[in-house]
């Protein structure tokens, strides 16, 4: 089983559209690691089989025995301890689980509480097994999250005897990127003609590089800008970074994800398809 | 003068589009908070720059004085320490909160500087006397938020820059902001964020309104939904393959600078 990360860098490039084509040609499993912001179930519409609590970082809770030495308000680096009216509490949303204050607080008074964050769910679709996962709003710890949904994406896949692992990925090069990149075969960047299409992938092949990751890119909408489409190729040639295709502007994909018809029909369809064909090759 | 956070959730709507030209059209200083991917300065010419390194503290080992106790391990909640014979630190996984040199008993860690990323600062750019303050994230370090508290440090007022997503760098970038724009595009992915945006924005209760990028696209549902719960919308950017070619040559979309200049006078 042969696993594949689709990125970006950029937001909005087409990660999703392309991820999602890849599984519906394939006997895979895929798993939506754009954690903070999922779009892959609009597609696939997915009856959910199972679904599991996820856990972030335990959180500080002060309690009654607190006698307002102010310890904890000195060392906490993230300012997530508030003082109101000369008592002590923790602002959660700033609280990064370190567990400091816990550890150092000289009466006790601080308990470290479980933290529910989020959602992990395991679906099947149309085309095989799905695993997605929604995060509380404002929640840190995508980047476990994202592990999380991949440890049961790959348990998935191995128990199926699936051939391939598809991990659509989140846009910038943090956290949920790296999580989502850790141990693939492939990395595929979705490249779109612009100067921040072409900064923004510049990055992300760095941070692939970074990990020791084999990477291929692909050039979204390339007739959108044919100029900078030749800058991006100019910039993976000279970077080692094979372009497995071009995929045209084409308004009936745009249609199609309006009225939510997957899978795509038409020439970028049929052009993602080619794509896919030479992925196989090279994985 | 407000500090105005552009944000989306989804990434690709137009937050860098409408950040922009916002600043450039009215004159306000940008800051570009989206670390991760710094894009504004692509779109602003400057005619000069500083640059800082920012730094944050972790951990490194006085090996005379570690006795491979393992306490440091032990409070460390981020799994950024191993014992073997001596303390091992992995600076890249660290959160820099300080537990382990102040709980060390043999007060065998230090504090050391690590490079997170730059600050830089852009002067002149269009030709008029706003600056562009950015942050750029070093490659391969895994949280953005330390260098956006520092970015933040630099602001007064002016256009805040969001990263896209709805966890703790967005969270961080828009929670002292005056006003927040939620950037969304007519499509099922654009008003599926949006919603979850709102939700953040809501939580931390903030004052928002919508601006709507590919305006003209077949999908009414973010107009539906934006009818329905009452939220604004407070600037429709058309669909057009002008904007996105001007946009990908790195151009201000001066054809459109009376809508940029009456957004504003909406929110500033």
């Amino acid at each position: 089983m042969k696993q594949i990360t689709v990125i970006s860098g950029k937001g909005g490039t087409g990660k999703t559209t392309i991820a999602a084509m890849f599984y519906a040609l394939s006997d895979s499993v895929i798993a939506d690691c754009d954690v903070d912001a999922p779009n892959l179930h609009i597609l696939l519409k997915p009856n959910v089989i199972e679904e599991l609590d996820f856990f972030g970082m335990k959180k500080a809770v002060i309690t009654d025995l607190c006698t307002q030495c102010g310890l904890c308000y000195e060392l906490c680096k993230f300012h997530a301890v508030v003082i109101d009216n000369g008592d002590y509490f923790i602002d959660t949303s700033r609280c990064e689980g370190c567990a400091f204050c816990y550890n150092a607080c000289p009466d006790e008074a601080i308990e470290m509480v479980d933290n529910k964050s989020g959602k992990l769910f395991v679906s099947k679709t149309d085309y095989g097994y799905f695993v997605h996962a929604l995060l509380n709003p404002g929640e840190e710890n995508s980047g476990k999250l994202v592990s999380e949904v991949r440890m049961k994406a790959k348990e998935i896949a191995e128990r199926e005897r699936v051939e391939y692992l598809i991990v659509d990925g989140a846009p910038g090069i943090g956290c949920p990127v790296i999580a989502s990149l850790g141990g693939v075969d492939v990395a595929l960047i979705v490249a779109e003609p612009s100067m921040s299409g072409l900064n923004d992938m510049a990055r992300v092949i760095r941070l692939c590089e970074h990990f020791k990751i084999k990477t291929f890119a692909l050039i979204n909408k390339y007739n959108l800008n044919e100029r900078m489409a030749a800058n991006v190729e100019y910039y993976c040639k000279n970077n080692d970074i094979e372009i497995l295709g071009k995929i045209p502007y084409d308004e009936n994909i745009v249609k199609q994800i309006s009225n939510i018809e997957f899978p795509f029909k038409g020439n970028a369809a049929s052009k993602i398809a080619g794509i896919w064909n030479r992925l196989k090759e090279v994985v | 003068m407000k500090k105005i956070a552009i944000a989306s959730g989804k990434g690709g709507t137009g937050k860098t589009t409408l950040a922009v030209n916002l600043a450039v059209f009215n004159n306000i200083d940008l800051y570009d908070l989206d670390v991760e991917e710094p894009n504004d300065y692509l779109f602003f010419k400057p005619e000069k720059i500083d640059t800082r390194d920012v730094f944050r503290k972790v951990p490194v080992v006085n090996e005379e004085k570690c006795n491979g106790c393992g306490i440091c391990k032990d409070v460390c909640e981020f799994k950024a320490i191993a014992v073997i014979d001596k303390a091992m630190i992995f600076p890249e996984i660290c959160h820099s909160c300080g537990a382990c040199i102040y709980l060390c008993p043999e007060k065998a860690l230090d504090e050391e500087d690590r490079l997170i990323g730059r600050i830089i600062k852009a002067y002149n750019g269009h030709d008029n006397n706003i600056t562009l303050t950015y942050g750029i994230l070093e490659i391969g370090e895994a949280s953005a938020v330390p260098l956006i508290k520092e970015v933040k440090k630099e602001i007064r007022h002016g256009i805040l820059d969001c990263p896209p997503g709805t966890s703790c760098p967005m969270v961080e970038s828009v929670r002292d902001a005056d006003f927040v724009v939620l950037v969304t595009e007519p499509t099922p992915f654009g008003l599926h964020d949006l919603k979850i945006a709102i939700n953040i924005v809501d939580d931390l209760k903030l004052k928002f309104a919508v601006v709507l990028n590919k305006h003209g696209l077949p999908f009414d549902g973010v107009e539906e939904y934006c009818r329905e719960k009452g939220v604004e919308i407070i600037g429709k950017i058309p669909f057009s393959k002008k904007i996105a070619e001007d946009y990908s040559n790195g151009m201000l979309l001066e054809d459109y600078k009376e809508l940029f200049k009456e957004v504003y006078s909406v929110i500033g």
